[in-house]
């Protein structure tokens, strides 16, 4: 008799959990229904939970670490983000200028305005390498050096993907942002 | 001997029922001097070497290496001690080469093989250390006490080159099996090639 | 349990079998990774399994050896990546603690939110690909549906989305702004709810019993010996949280409770118990968060810390994670780059149980056991 009752408990019991696993589903696909706007990642509730990438676009936060920028203007060659650099992908060469080379560049305004002694000569970042850390940009003292919202920038080559901040061109284009 | 779903009992594991310590027993956590004191009462007094001071950080009873089984076992089956979870063995390599003055002043030819221990029911954490030759690394297995033992003394052949006396399985785990030295020790060359393929560096 | 072995050896009495050994991985979606399990098995039983790790072995050790202090979090972070912050909080307590250093009550506040919320996430992705191993699909994208909740405020507070590199060696390297707070409330009154679906949908279904209950149980003792920690050891029923029974970062001013393995369904100890401790964690987990963001102290989110620390000493020390405790044993030697670094990682060591636990177990029963004790090979490897 207990085997016999078992056997039909446990048809009931599979009718009723997947009943009610079902019943989920369907309010979540209810909800969706007459909320057909794109929401961001915040949004709570209704509403349908994924975009049309790359039609639609995410809003993503500001304070993003995406592409590393580095604002030439701003770059005093103190080296500090490539010595920090835990993956070795930040290259800078400077040197002493001559007199001649002294155009009566400053520091930004945000940090002292300082006469500018050292002459950029090189400055490499290699984003097939770098590990978005966030750790260069922390160091920076004239925060010259920034991560970007920027994410497409996939390339054919790993070559193409070392930005030379100092010579653009077409195949190196100066990133957005 | 095999239970009713053709499980056979493991064959490598000496002891099977660890003590599982109910949480009722009364609590009385012990220092790094405490063992050391047990120890010697138990062992004799040349087991311990020393009990190491760090400035910051965890007391270490450093112990003859000879004697290690049995001072697992003691520490593990004591009523005091009750340490039933082996956390991690560790290996450190300590060589000349060290260029920095703390390493300078450890600067014996040694490989020091870390036990960290920990009891459930008194809620201490003890450090056990032994220090063997760095030439010829040996040590008896703790395979038979902890079976956690297991795959941490599989990664310090593996990574440091300490050979356990009694370990069922002696392998590499994490580098494959034709990998020549032992990477953490500290005068571990970086090879150029692997089975025919260039190492990019 | 039905002898299965005595019923297959009566009905083909007369007919010869062979062990057939099965090579699982390491390219196999159960097995989370690139893990590889080569299996001997005799028709449906298990006779032996070998697990066969280092596929994803990295160097972390090494690593660290050659870099200083702080660029060492970065690759503590990609041990574990889908609890990335717990990973770092275990290494930068090490340092503070051979440091010396205090730390300013928002800070541990902040870890203390940060990491609830990464147990969550962690979870979460447990749970829902384990929904995915036993063959149900839905409960999978309803987990990354919320997951991707958290790693949006993640996002907000530090940047990344899996591998941030938030923890510094005293605080944390950006404050909690006041918007990212309200989120993080809003979350909180947002997901019990989502939990509830989810034990309707996957939990008390009872094909996903029949799958994980009396399966791959692991005995209290067996698990202390085999040094197994967090959501499968108190799946066993042992009471050991570490943030209960050695708190660090101000968890002994939060009120939780240990979830335990109770045997609601199956017995102690077996798969399904271990997913329902997880379940039941993200609910304790949620009572932190509240408690913490509630009553969030002012002040500075990280102390003065040396730019590059040079501590001495050498420190084992461990934290719980949401796949149980992670230890880092640190010699440092006063120079800028650590002596040594090991992690011990909890995934490493309950991998190793597969060979005992999977003996005399059916074949798709092993896809339900490496589920349950939800590895990370990235940890188990390093």
């Amino acid at each position: 008799m207990s085997a016999f009752k078992e056997y039909f408990q446990n048809i009931n019991d599979a009718v009723v959990s997947t009943y009610k696993g079902m019943m989920v589903t369907l309010r979540a696909f209810l909800k969706t229904q007459g909320f057909r706007k794109v929401k961001n990642g915040y949004d709570y509730g209704a509403g349908p939970v994924t975009i049309s990438y790359p039609e639609v676009k995410d809003d993503i936060p500001l304070s993003s670490r995406n592409r590393l920028f580095m604002h030439q203007e701003g770059c005093i060659s103190c080296n500090q983000c490539a010595v920090i650099c835990p993956v070795e992908c930040i290259t800078i060469e400077s040197r002493k200028k001559t007199v001649e080379e002294d155009d009566g560049s400053k520091t930004p305004a945000h940090f002292g305005s300082k006469p500018l002694k050292l002459k950029l000569l090189r400055f490499d970042i290699d984003e097939a390498l770098c590990c978005f850390c966030g750790l260069c940009t922390e160091v920076c003292p004239t925060e010259c050096l920034v991560h970007t919202p920027e994410y497409e920038y996939s390339k054919y080559d790993r070559d193409n993907l070392i930005y030379d901040y100092l010579n653009f061109s077409d195949e190196n284009p100066l990133p957005e942002g | 001997m095999s239970d009713s779903i053709g499980r056979t009992a493991p064959r490598t594991f000496v002891n099977t029922a660890i003590h599982q310590v109910p949480k009722s027993v009364e609590a009385s956590p012990k220092t790094a001097q405490n063992v050391a004191d047990a120890l010697k009462a138990k062992f004799g007094a040349e087991t311990v070497k020393a009990v190491e001071d760090q400035q910051a950080g965890d007391h270490f009873v450093i112990v003859d290496s000879a004697k290690i089984s049995e001072i697992l076992l003691f520490l593990r089956d004591d009523s005091a001690f009750y340490c039933s979870n082996l956390q991690v063995i560790s290996a450190v390599d300590f060589t000349p080469k060290g260029e920095n003055e703390e390493t300078q002043r450890k600067a014996f030819d040694t490989i020091e093989l870390l036990y960290a221990l920990q009891s459930y029911a008194h809620k201490h954490e003890i450090r056990i250390k032994v220090r063997l030759d760095r030439a010829a690394p040996r040590v008896a297995s703790a395979t038979g006490i902890f079976r956690s033992a297991n795959w941490y003394e599989r990664e310090c052949y593996d990574l440091l080159g300490v050979h356990f006396e009694g370990h069922p399985n002696h392998k590499r785990i994490l580098l494959p099996p034709d990998w020549i030295g032992h990477p953490l020790r500290k005068d571990y060359e970086f090879p150029e090639e692997y089975n025919g393929m260039k190492v990019p560096l | 349990m039905k002898d299965f072995t005595q019923e297959l050896n009566e009905e083909t009495i007369g007919l010869q079998t062979e062990e057939l050994t099965i090579n699982m991985g390491p390219q196999h979606p159960s097995t989370h990774g690139v893990l590889r399990v080569v299996v001997k098995s005799d028709g449906e039983i298990i006779r032996a399994a070998y697990p066969d790790i280092g596929y994803l072995h990295r160097c972390f050790e090494k690593h660290t050896e050659r870099r200083e202090y702080i660029q060492g979090i970065p690759f503590t972070s990609r041990m574990d990546y889908v609890a990335a912050m717990s990973q770092e909080l275990g290494y930068v307590l090490a340092i503070e603690k051979l440091l010396g250093l205090e730390i300013p009550e928002r800070a541990q506040a902040i870890r203390v939110v940060i990491s609830e919320l990464q147990r969550i996430a962690s979870h979460l992705l447990s749970v829902g690909t384990y929904g995915l191993d036993m063959g149900g699909f839905t409960p999978f994208l309803y987990a990354f549906r919320d997951r991707e909740k958290i790693l949006r405020i993640f996002e907000e507070i530090c940047g990344a989305r899996l591998l941030y590199n938030y923890m510094r060696p005293g605080g944390v390297s950006r404050d909690l702004t006041p918007g990212v707070i309200d989120k993080i409330k809003d979350f909180t009154k947002y997901f019990p709810s989502q939990l509830d679906e989810m034990n309707d949908l996957l939990t008390n279904n009872s094909i996903f019993i029949s799958r994980t209950a009396h399966i791959g149980v692991i005995t209290a003792d067996q698990a202390i010996s085999y040094g197994l920690s967090g959501p499968n050891l108190r799946g066993s029923g042992f009471n050991w949280d570490l943030r209960k029974d050695n708190p660090y970062s101000g968890y002994e001013k939060y009120d939780f409770d240990v979830c335990l393995g109770l045997a609601e369904k199956g017995e102690i100890g077996d798969c399904w118990n271990r997913y329902y401790v997880r379940v039941k964690e993200m609910y304790e987990s949620i009572k932190i968060i509240t408690q913490v963001v509630e009553s969030l102290p002012a002040g500075e989110h990280t102390a003065k810390a040396p730019k590059s620390p040079k501590p001495v000493g050498e420190i084992y020390m461990e934290t719980e994670c949401p796949r149980g405790t992670l230890g880092y044993h640190i010699v440092a030697d006063g120079g800028k780059k650590p002596w040594r670094v090991k992690a011990k990682s909890p995934c490493f060591i309950v991998t190793s149980t597969m060979d005992e636990m999977c003996r005399g177990m059916m074949l798709a029963d092993v896809v339900a056991y490496l589920g349950s004790i939800d590895i990370v090979l990235g940890e188990v490897d390093r």
